[in-house]
């Protein structure tokens, strides 16, 4: 378990990492494909969106980049390929993901699910503090209830912690899965702004989201994910601005036939 | 002796006994919550603490350096076990799982009969004098050094799953073991750790009761089978609940062997066990949620 | 096919021939013990391959119904078929009696519940002198009689009596896997969670398995005393258990006739090691070594070949092996008009369908439905709509019994539920889909939607083993064809379901539910996933079923399609209603738009908290 190695200084290494590039990606749960043929990027400090409907395989895309389920194509971080990779060693490389339903650990203290997550990366004593530093001073309410479990948390505390875990683990890239689900909307937009934060500090940033209107509020690229395959992507701005993207997610124009959503 | 002290002598008996269970019960519920293997081997490792201990013992060895050597002989069994039986079917359903610790169970048998024979080994008490009287008890020696390692081995397990790292990926990899993997925690690593930490359990285990009875290569499956009676109290996955489930049956069992005849004395894990799962059925029944897990994991 | 009849018929004629062929050469004991052993094993079979539950008392219920022939025929002069019959009643009972826990507790307890099983039946033979003659054991036990035959005395009665039980233990767990009760099973493994939403109780089906695995083991366990005139504990010690299962495994767990071909190789194995082991190991202890050696065979079996020999050894037939699964139905003649299409459960009045009243519902700290209170009238489409994690799901698990409330009631069609177990509420009339299909993969489409007529079918366990069910299992096809031809997908009903396209499943679902004859139908996101063509077909399906009387409650995120077939919306954020009412009410109200559609135009101004620079620092 020893860190990876250094490459330069931070400064340099910083622009270096956390280039996540993702071809023709397919996966299937049993006989259910879910993803056919996915491809999208994500530049070092850039913040992407991926927008659809339920069931389009949002959640299968990041699971397949993660390696929770086995897949097809190709997943490159800054170059390098992952393919053959578990999930542990992933992580390990620097992808970071929030799953869906937090998936803390129930019966443990808040600091420890949080220390834990340094552990896995392997990282030292004193670069962990430094981490847990970082995350108290994102989220203080996780310093404040340190010693509570953490099934004892709020819906909103608990994702708190499940992103901040996830940032103990010094990723490059931070996947989330429908992290502002169930949140309150001043919870959303506070959120929303530190990982924009986060982005311009060099973090790369995939988010998955139900709510297209907040993710594209705040994203610089978004792809439309519908039915296992990419159908459209662009800037932020003009995914926002696009009439097809309007009508299907961000409930504009209310027309009738909104409902049968777009064929790909 | 009054019906008093009897009952006293009894339930002494009892926890002595129900501490060794203890042991080897700790020692299943690791491995079951970590990799999802219910161990029918777990008491040959044991065996092969006791059969160790006793030989070095009988060459001349102190007991301290005998109480040493044995448990790690039996972690590093265990270790091996792991890697080469489980970790290659690690993604298996629980049935193969299963038939591989089955099939364990009956190499590391063979082994041990290889290596020792069908002769009784005899370990000497780890000290020698007249017996204690605790609480109107009367309590040989050996009784107090069971009881003061267990509660040693306790201790430092307790140490070790709640205030290290380490321990706590343990429990991490068992209350939830995709977040562990998505947290860089490699699943193998934990369980090899796993089964390492069950050797060297029920090695300690074998070493403790050797001398209160004596050791054999087939001492193992009644061993094993009697910390699973305790176990199950726990539903195989809580440490706490294992100990309590453990020391309860070993005084079950004294007390129901002081009225059966001597022959009988195995057949009460049966009789427990029956009832340790009744009562946990009956109270799963009222809980009522019994597909749970399956809906959440949609 | 050719090849196969011929290895069938070779071998029935291998069979009868044997005892010829040996005459003086080889005792008849060996083949005789092989057959009893391929009892035990095709029990074992049974259980490991369709229940997923591995049981290491095979040799104690053996030795349950040798001693119980023995002790009722010896001391209380019963007649030995009689004494038989009594065998396999103590031997299910007692399978009962540990298994009914064990099977609730659905973890994997059997197996060393069953040993401990073991170590108590082996104490007792040998303590319990005064009835069962200890170690010396119990002789002078009579032998059967046939009828004109008289008294079956000699090994060879009793070889074709064993070999005879062999074929009737094969056919019979063949026809159980072609059953209803097959199919069931089947479901259970699958997902229990979508067979007991078909009402299929996966613990009562579990345990009758089981019992019938002892069962096995009982019937052979009498054959044997009856044949030996004798019975003594040793034959029924835990190595055989062990033996039993190297030969379950070593066939294969999910081919139901590689127990014979494990049971034979495992026999004659032993019959070898007992010659040679104590040759090179002196000092008694043989037994052990031989349990070195099932050890290594099961280990390497696992590993190496983990399907069996059999399908190995059937590749020669060039045709897929002879799986316990159910195989492709032979095409039957087209269904007639009359489908049955009285709905299933209690006849109701004017009751609501589904009332809810302020129901709450945990999971540890997050509030998933929180004082809901709601009522859907018999006879509409009621939409359940709101943003992910609104809580949806929950309220469909909570009506159909999956989970239990945390606090509140509800009621369905007057009943109150909220306290039985949902395969109960199945049979009042509740059918559901699922977000994510959950048909059974390795079934064909036709019987997947049989499975959907688990409650109107009648064939019990029993019946299933005998195969007394032809009439309706010809009537449940029809039935099922009538409802895929209704749904479009009669093409593919022969077709196993693992092979559908996915707006497929969904249809199959859809038609797996309405084989149920619902009263009232919970629809789970049945759109999603849908292309907009299939989308208009739901919706006017959806519109049909509800014309024919069946109540729909409709979870569903496409709103369009919810506000255009729903009669009535109910809007869930965060486990609360928010508003309910005509799908125009609901569009117009503001508070929806903000909740469904998400905040509007997320302004970023909040201040962030700490040093973030620093922490960059770290981060890179």
């Amino acid at each position: 378990m020893k860190p990876l190695p250094a490459q330069g200084s931070p400064e340099e290494a910083r622009d270096l990492r956390g280039h996540l590039q993702v071809y023709d990606l397919h996966a299937s749960y049993g006989p259910i494909q879910a993803l056919r043929g996915a491809t999208l990027e994500c530049a070092p400090g850039e913040f992407v969106a991926v927008i659809g409907p339920n069931g389009a395989g949002k959640s299968t895309l990041l699971r397949a980049i993660l390696g929770l389920l086995p897949h097809r194509g190709e997943v490159l971080l800054d170059g390098r390929s992952l393919r053959a990779l578990p999930t542990e060693n992933r992580v390990r490389c620097g992808l970071a993901l929030v799953p869906e339903r937090r998936q803390l650990f129930d019966t443990l203290s808040v600091l420890d699910n949080l220390l834990l997550s340094g552990f896995g990366r392997g990282l030292s004593r004193p670069r962990m503090e430094e981490r847990l530093r970082l995350v108290f001073s994102l989220f203080p309410v996780l310093a404040e209830r340190q010693r509570a479990l953490a099934r004892s948390l709020s819906g909103g505390q608990q994702q708190m912690l499940a992103i901040g875990r996830a940032l103990m683990s010094e990723p490059c890239v931070l996947l989330m899965d429908e992290p502002l689900l169930g949140l309150a909307p001043l919870i959303v937009s506070e959120l929303l702004g530190l990982l924009r934060r986060l982005c311009a500090q060099g973090l790369s940033v995939v988010l998955v989201e139900q709510n297209a209107r907040a993710a594209l509020s705040v994203a610089d690229r978004a792809y439309v994910l519908e039915r296992g395959r990419i159908v459209q992507s662009g800037p932020a701005r003009d995914l926002q601005a696009d009439p097809a993207v309007q009508r299907a997610y961000l409930g504009g124009p209310p027309e009738p036939e909104a409902s049968s959503g777009r064929e790909s | 002796m009054t019906l008093g002290q009897q009952l006293a002598q009894f339930i002494a008996a009892g926890i002595v006994n129900g501490a060794i269970y203890a042991l080897l019960g700790l020692g299943l519920v690791v491995i079951y919550s970590v990799t999802r293997a219910v161990n029918v081997a777990q008491g040959e490792l044991a065996a092969l603490g006791a059969l160790l201990a006793a030989t070095l013992v009988s060459a001349g060895w102190p007991v301290e350096g005998a109480l040493l050597v044995a448990p790690t002989a039996s972690a590093l069994v265990g270790l091996l076990a792991y890697l080469a039986g489980i970790r290659p079917v690690r993604t298996a359903s629980p049935l193969v799982l299963i038939i591989v610790t089955i099939a364990m169970h009956l190499t590391l048998k063979g082994l041990l009969l290889l290596l020792w024979g069908t002769d009784p080994y005899a370990l000497p008490p780890f000290s020698q004098g007249p017996p204690l009287r605790i609480l109107g008890a009367v309590v040989a020696r050996q009784s107090v050094w069971i009881l003061l390692t267990a509660l040693v081995a306790l201790t430092v397990l307790y140490g070790f799953f709640g205030y290290t790292l380490y321990g706590k990926a343990l429990r991490a990899c068992a209350i939830n073991d995709l977040a562990a993997r998505l947290m860089g925690i490699r699943p193998q690593t934990m369980g090899a750790m796993a089964w390492t930490l069950a050797g060297a359990l029920g090695g300690l285990a074998g070493v403790l009761i050797t001398p209160l009875t004596l050791a054999t290569y087939d001492m193992g499956l009644m061993l094993g089978l009697k910390g699973f009676v305790g176990a199950v109290a726990a539903g195989l996955t809580s440490y706490p609940l294992a100990v309590l489930g453990c020391l309860l049956f070993g005084i079950v069992e004294s007390l129901v062997a002081g009225v059966l005849p001597s022959g009988y004395r195995d057949a009460i894990a049966f009789g427990v066990l029956v009832i340790a799962l009744l009562v946990r059925a009956v109270l799963a029944l009222r809980q009522g949620v019994l597909v749970g897990e399956e809906v959440l994991t949609e | 096919m050719n090849r196969t009849w011929l290895l069938r018929g070779g071998g029935l004629l291998l069979l009868l021939l044997l005892p010829w062929v040996l005459r003086d050469r080889l005792s008849l004991t060996i083949p005789l013990v092989i057959g009893l052993h391929a009892v035990l094993a095709i029990g074992l079979t049974l259980l490991a391959g369709q229940a997923g539950q591995v049981s290491l008392g095979q040799a104690a219920f053996y030795g349950i119904g040798a001693y119980t022939a023995a002790l009722l025929t010896v001391r209380l002069g019963w007649d030995p078929w009689v004494a038989l019959g009594m065998a396999v009643l103590v031997a299910t009972s007692l399978a009962y009696a540990l298994g009914a826990p064990v099977m609730v507790l659905r973890g994997h307890y059997l197996v060393l519940g069953t040993l401990a099983l073991n170590v108590v039946v082996e104490v007792i033979l040998r303590n319990w002198q005064d009835l069962t003659g200890g170690a010396n054991g119990l002789s002078g036990v009579p032998p059967l009689h046939l009828g004109p035959l008289g008294e079956l005395r000699g090994t060879l009665p009793y070889y074709y009596l064993t070999w005879g039980l062999v074929l009737l233990s094969l056919r019979m767990g063949h026809n159980l896997l072609r059953s209803r009760a097959g199919r069931a099973l089947a479901a259970i493994r699958a997902s229990e969670v979508a067979a007991v939403s078909l009402g299929i109780p996966p613990t009562r089906y579990k345990l009758q398995l089981f019992a019938y695995s002892a069962a096995c083991a009982a019937v052979a366990g009498g054959l044997y005393a009856y044949e030996l005139g004798f019975v003594s504990p040793s034959p029924f010690g835990f190595e055989l258990s062990i033996a039993v299962l190297v030969m379950s495994v070593l066939g294969g767990i999910h081919h139901l006739p590689g127990a014979v071909l494990g049971a034979a190789i495992v026999t004659l194995l032993r019959e070898l090691l007992r010659s040679l082991l104590p040759q090179l190991f002196r000092g008694g202890a043989s037994a052990e070594y031989e349990a070195v050696v099932y050890g290594l065979l099961l280990a390497a079996t696992v590993i190496a070949a983990p399907t069996g020999l059999w399908p190995l050894l059937t590749y020669w037939t060039r045709r897929p092996a002879q799986e316990l699964r159910i195989q492709l139905e032979r095409p039957v003649p087209p269904p007639p008009a009359q489908v049955p299409t009285d709905p299933i459960g209690p006849a109701h009045g004017s009751d609501p369908a589904v009332e809810v009243r302020s129901v709450t519902k945990r999971f540890g700290g997050l509030v998933a439905v929180d004082g809901l209170s709601f009522t859907v009238r018999p006879g509409e489409i009621y939409a359940i709509i709101g943003p992910n994690g609104a809580g949806k799901t929950t309220v469909l698990n909570l009506i159909t019994g999956l989970l239990r409330p945390t606090t509140g009631t509800f009621a369905l069609f007057g009943f109150p539920v909220h306290t039985l177990p949902p395969e109960r509420i199945a049979s009042l009339g509740v059918a559901r889909t699922f977000q994510t299909p959950r048909v059974v993969w390795d079934l064909t489409v036709l019987d997947n939607v049989r499975l959907g007529m688990h409650l109107h079918l009648r064939t019990g366990f029993l019946t299933s083993l005998l195969g007394l069910n032809r009439g309706e299992e010809v009537r449940s096809t029809r039935q099922a064809e009538a409802l895929l031809d209704r749904l479009g997908l009669a093409a593919h009903a022969h077709e196993i379901a693992a092979n559908l396209p996915f707006g497929s499943l969904r249809l199959l679902e859809l038609a797996r539910a309405l084989a149920l004859r619902p009263r009232l139908l919970l629809l789970d996101e049945p759109a999603s996933g849908l292309s907009g063509e299939q989308r208009g077909e739901l919706a006017r399906l959806i519109q049909e079923i509800r014309e024919e009387g069946t109540t729909v409650v409709l979870v569903e995120h496409d709103v369009g399609m919810v506000l255009q077939v729903a009669d009535r919306v109910l809007v869930l954020h965060q486990g609360r209603c928010i508003a309910e009412g005509s799908p125009a009410v609901v569009r117009a109200h503001p508070e929806v738009i903000s909740a469904y559609l998400g905040p509007g135009g997320v302004q970023v101004a909040t201040p962030i908290p700490g040093d973030l620079r620093s922490g960059q620092r770290a981060q890179a």
